[in-house]
């Protein structure tokens, strides 16, 4: 069986998140995998479960049918925390190494133990416009910081806008929402000191919605076998917006 | 059909490209086997 590569979706997007990922490495020769999360995309839009004790299981189990062994686990935003938690908490024995990309470990929100966080707030009102209009809250998401148009109004991509509103519009209003709190206040501290195997950190300065420095630099030193990335003025939604860049950068981690 | 279940009832859609006609087989195989 060829080289898997299991990619993770953020929030509140689908496995189509990843075209630009998946049509390059397919054409790599790689075998290439990609699910939707509980209650995104094309899967069961159920009421419970949105917390990363179930997104790592369900990941597990879509390892488990396709039987991978030694995969490379690609996770961007909240799909990062997804495959951080997913090999902390089932083992290495079907993994090889992984990515994280514009991911949200550590910790998002703002604690005693993590100043650089976000306030509560934040995350609550993210809730609260979702509650009140999710359609308009998530065009606000995609036309603004997910992708810096807010900044760079000359770089705005109508057709990704588009995509990404298609995406979270086709999961579940229940799964956006309770997947705000799953993504900003799960504490990855601990999952990171597990991991064992080659983690490459790839994060942004510019990323608005997950800030720099209180992920990539810290999910680094937290992991035994990590290697930070950084970039400069790219957006959160850069394995969108810069995918050659970071398919390139993906391929030479990968083979090395 | 492209999905799994969960083990609490989920049905998780999912992608598999480029592994071909074996792979499909033997991921088939080692999931009717568990």
């Amino acid at each position: 069986m060829g080289q898997s590569i299991v990619f993770s979706h953020g929030w509140p997007l689908s496995s189509d998140d990843w075209d630009a990922q998946m049509l390059f490495f397919v054409g790599e020769g790689y075998r290439v995998v990609a699910h939707d999360r509980r209650g995104h995309g094309r899967s069961t839009q159920v009421g419970d479960g949105h917390g990363m004790d179930h997104y790592a299981d369900d990941l597990r189990a879509v390892v488990e049918q396709l039987d991978l062994r030694d995969a490379i686990h690609v996770g961007h935003s909240t799909g990062g925390g997804e495959v951080v938690h997913y090999i902390a908490r089932h083992g290495e024995d079907r993994v090889s190494k992984a990515a994280i990309i514009s991911a949200v470990p550590p910790l998002m929100v703002q604690t005693d133990a993590n100043p650089d966080g976000l306030p509560k707030k934040v995350f609550d009102d993210f809730q609260a416009e979702l509650a009140a209009n999710r359609a308009g809250f998530y065009r606000a998401v995609a036309a603004g910081p997910f992708y810096n148009y807010d900044r760079e109004p000359d770089k705005f991509s109508e057709s990704n806008v588009q995509n990404w509103w298609r995406q979270g519009m086709m999961g579940g209003a229940k799964a956006g929402y309770d997947g705000i709190v799953a993504f900003s206040q799960t504490d990855f501290t601990e999952d990171l000191k597990k991991i064992r195997v080659p983690v490459l950190v790839m994060h942004s300065e510019d990323d608005q919605i997950v800030p720099y420095v209180a992920s990539g630099p810290r999910s680094a030193e937290l992991l035994p076998n990590g290697t930070l990335k950084t970039y400069q003025g790219f957006p959160h939604g850069m394995p969108t917006t810069e995918h050659e860049t970071i398919n390139a950068d993906l391929l030479e981690f990968l083979r090395s | 059909m492209p999905y799994v279940t969960s083990e609490d009832g989920v049905e998780i859609f999912y992608k598999d490209w480029g592994g071909g006609a074996v792979d499909r087989l033997q991921s088939r195989l080692a999931a009717l086997e568990r």
